[in-house]
């Protein structure tokens, strides 16, 4: 915690991690964390050899979040409701034609 | 399938038996009947083919299931008589598996029978009996039989040589800034209480856990330090880990593939995420992008995973780190065995070391895949490793992630072990730009230490040579010539290396590969991977290196318009025939005449120039109304100035024509100028080639023959 100018405890921001991790092939990207662009990228492509195409992260704040996620070159769109703490993790694929995502409290990881 | 490993007598558990019990007193076996065993053809042709055969029928070790198969590569092998011994070697041909054997059990010995299914290539229906028997003391010798549908018979007597099925070494290098205890991973399988109730306890190292999967996996004692210091320098990339690779692993020279691995422990990865990673992969996977591939893999000790790694883990915390540290090597070194994740394959919920732990929890609930997880590989991963086709399991053979390769011609993956006598090298230029005639040198050269008397007719028209493309597509097609020539040997004698002058030990050839009897072989754009097989006389089975070469994308529209005219038959068939006045071809000429005025300050104007000037050199006969007519002279002067657009590009940019074209283009220009009646001329065409090739590195016999070539005019 810090403070600020009238001496008040103020909440240290939040880290939101997001890998995209499966099913993306040359796709462009685009999420939006409440409203804010976070992430734009074209040629977003899953290594397979680790299941994983992109990581990225940004602070937030803490408690409830949305973060919507726009795969343009598939016309997919998705909006995720988040609860924030101190560092969460959130893990994107496209599954099946759609957007699959996961929320975690601990880093994913990959090899 | 049946994890009991204790064998017992004639009948182990899981094995499907005969009957009724044997009249003969049962003899206790010594050890496994299941492992490796190896030998030589004993009909129809002793010691002409070697097989190496693996038998699956009963447990070789604890924990280590038992699949229920056999399978086997053959090798063809070849001898080559000379003065200090016969020089020995062999080529693989192809392996096989019985996927659904019968397995009768006898007093001594074991009767293993099925049909046989081969991986690749048309082949009769063939069945095999295996004959295993054993004594007291030892298990003796596997008797193999094929039998094809015609009654013709194949038969191998193979000593027992292992109670693995694969064999490999694995080298580990480590980077100076992590180089702390543990290198290697050891995790006791109770040390952490998430762990399945009935996990049996054992001390696992990576050789134990592949091991029980049946592969003998020896780690060189040997860690090279990595230097890594480099203030600017945090983390690797997957081409900076193909370049230590290159730089460190003691087997990367070498021909490929074979059973070695080699496996960085490095500091951090570009992507902080990644705690390990089979970086040999195609770049469009997330590799280096380099063939051969799954020669390497690397594990990251700064990665969170391993902070609380320690030779002897007391806590939970400690216990999870060492586990995963042995779960990220054994992960990785299957993917370099071309496995694939478990959810790749469609089984996300597969206990295996090819899974995610969080990936399964995710499905099944936290924390339950290490409340489930028996340290091993599954069933149909175990089938690979073992019983696989040996391209889609040997290190630097397949590329990741394929292995169907059902399709291709057997050749393509002849792998020379021994000592053969004669080398094949492939070169060529790296890149081509687009509708570029794609030439390639073929060279064999003597490595042995007596003169050998060689065929040296290289261009597979003649049947001594055959030659593999693996296209950008990722089909491997053999190149058909047009034509097909029959002809006596162009034998020539290739002295050993250091015996006389330098260059007598070799011979090489170009040769013309955008265009065969299918059509154009090489013309799209993008990487192709080249392989060629020496037959000579059809004794022997040499193959070449891999060549990698890329066809350039077209840089404009025009380039497109262009193309849709050169990439059809007039033009290819124009061009293989090095240019013709033939009616039939006439529309191709004209294709060719456009691109060379149209990419004349390029490459491909260059050698299409050549293609010209070679045609018009010499009359053109033809048959009209029976009669042979003259249809067309001899036009040296035009000739002469297609070769000069030629040579103008070559001295605008000298990487335009390899020595052996060049060589072709100063020659055809000496021939045009002797023809028009400048002897002079035409020999200094040849002093200036003489000159030009000795500054090029050209060997003295060459620049000698071209000396008294010159002196013939």
């Amino acid at each position: 915690m810090s403070d600020n100018a009238d001496g008040e405890a103020r909440p240290q921001p939040a880290l939101l991690s997001v890998d995209l991790q499966e099913g993306f092939d040359n796709d462009t990207v685009i999420i939006r964390l409440n409203g804010q662009e976070v992430y734009r990228e074209d040629g977003v492509a899953t290594m397979r050899v680790l299941g994983l195409a992109d990581t990225f992260s940004t602070a937030a704040e803490p408690g409830p979040a949305t973060l919507e996620v726009v795969v343009e070159s598939r016309g997919l769109a998705q909006t995720i409701p988040l609860e924030i703490g101190d560092h969460t993790h959130v893990g994107l694929s496209i599954v099946k034609g759609g957007i699959e995502a996961i929320a975690s409290s601990e880093a994913f990881g990959y090899m | 399938m049946t994890s009991d490993w204790a064998w017992r007598g004639a009948d182990p558990a899981g094995a499907t038996g005969a009957g009724d019990a044997p009249i003969e007193e049962a003899v206790a076996r010594p050890g496994p009947i299941s492992g490796r065993y190896y030998g030589a053809m004993t009909k129809p042709r002793v010691g002409r083919y070697a097989l190496d055969l693996r038998v699956d029928v009963d447990p070789c070790r604890p924990h280590s299931p038992v699949l229920r198969r056999i399978s086997g590569d053959v090798y063809q092998v070849y001898r080559w008589p000379r003065a200090g011994g016969t020089a020995t070697w062999r080529a693989y041909r192809e392996s096989w598996v019985v996927d659904d054997p019968l397995v009768t059990w006898g007093a001594s010995s074991v009767t293993i029978t099925g049909r046989v299914r081969f991986w690749r290539g048309a082949h009769p229906a063939a069945d095999i009996e295996v004959v295993i028997p054993w004594t007291a003391t030892r298990v003796g010798s596997a008797s193999v039989t094929f039998t094809s549908a015609d009654g013709t018979q194949r038969a191998y007597t193979c000593p027992r040589v292992s109670d693995t099925f694969r064999d490999v070494t694995l080298e580990v290098d480590v980077c100076a800034s992590v180089n702390v205890p543990p290198l290697l991973p050891g995790y006791d399988t109770h040390a952490h209480p998430n762990r399945p109730a009935d996990l049996a306890r054992r001390e696992l190292t990576i050789e134990a856990a592949y091991a029980e999967a049946g592969v003998k996996l020896t780690v060189n004692p040997v860690h090279t330090v990595v230097a890594d210091d480099l203030p600017e320098f945090d983390s690797w990339s997957a081409a900076e880990l193909h370049d230590a690779m290159e730089s460190h692993f003691s087997q990367y020279r070498g021909v490929w593939p074979k059973w070695h691995l080699w496996c960085l422990v490095a500091g951090a990865f570009e992507n902080a995420a990644v705690g390990g990673i089979m970086f040999d992969v195609a770049a469009a996977f997330g590799g280096a992008g380099m063939p051969p591939e799954r020669q390497g893999c690397a594990v990251f000790r700064r990665h969170e995973w391993f902070r609380d790694l320690v030779a002897a883990p007391e806590s939970e915390a400690q216990a999870a780190a060492a586990r995963k540290y042995l779960y990220t090597f054994v992960h990785e070194i299957g993917h370099a065995f071309n496995l694939l994740h478990s959810w790749d394959k469609g089984r996300p919920d597969a206990e295996s070391w090819m899974n995610y732990d969080w990936r399964y929890d995710r499905r099944n609930g936290t924390g339950r895949f290490w409340s489930r997880f028996q340290m091993r590989f599954d069933d149909e991963e175990l089938l690979h490793l073992r019983h696989g086709d040996r391209a889609a399991v040997i290190l630097g053979a397949d590329p990741w992630a394929t292995g169907t390769h059902a399709e291709a011609p057997s050749g393509a993956f002849v792998e020379l072990i021994g000592e053969a006598p004669l080398e094949l090298l492939l070169r060529s230029k790296g890149y081509f730009h687009f509708m570029e005639p794609v030439i390639v040198e073929l060279r064999i050269r003597n490595i042995g230490s007596e003169p050998i008397e060689a065929d040296t007719e290289l261009n597979p028209e003649f049947g001594g040579v055959v030659i593999y493309v693996r296209r950008p597509s990722g089909e491997i097609v053999q190149y058909t010539p047009v034509m097909c020539k029959q002809a006596s040997p162009s034998l020539r004698i290739l002295k050993p290396a250091g015996d006389g002058v330098e260059g007598e030990d070799r011979y090489s050839q170009n040769v013309f590969l955008s265009y065969g009897s299918a059509g154009f072989c090489i013309g799209d754009p993008g990487e192709y991977l080249v392989r060629a097989v020496y037959l000579g006389a059809g004794d022997v089975e040499i193959p070449s290196n891999l060549l990698r070469l890329r066809v350039g994308t077209p840089s404009s529209r025009e380039d497109e318009r262009i193309a849709q005219d050169y990439f059809i038959y007039e033009t290819g068939m124009a061009l293989y025939l090095g240019g013709s006045a033939s009616p039939f071809l006439a529309k191709g000429m004209e294709v060719l005449q456009t691109v060379a005025q149209h990419y004349e300050e390029s490459a491909v104007g260059a050698h299409v120039s050549l293609v010209l000037g070679r045609s018009l050199a010499e009359p053109f006969f033809r048959l009209v109304e029976g009669k042979m007519v003259k249809a067309h002279e001899a036009d040296p002067q035009t000739a002469f100035e297609w070769a000069t657009r030629a040579l103008e590009q070559q001295q605008r940019d000298s990487s335009t024509f390899t020595n052996i074209t060049y060589h072709q283009l100063r020659r055809t220009r000496a021939d045009l100028l002797a023809d028009m009646g400048e002897p002079a001329e035409a020999r200094k065409e040849l002093r200036t080639l003489v000159r030009e090739l000795a500054q090029r590195g050209v060997n003295q016999p060459v620049l000698d023959e071209i000396r008294a070539y010159a002196k013939s005019l």
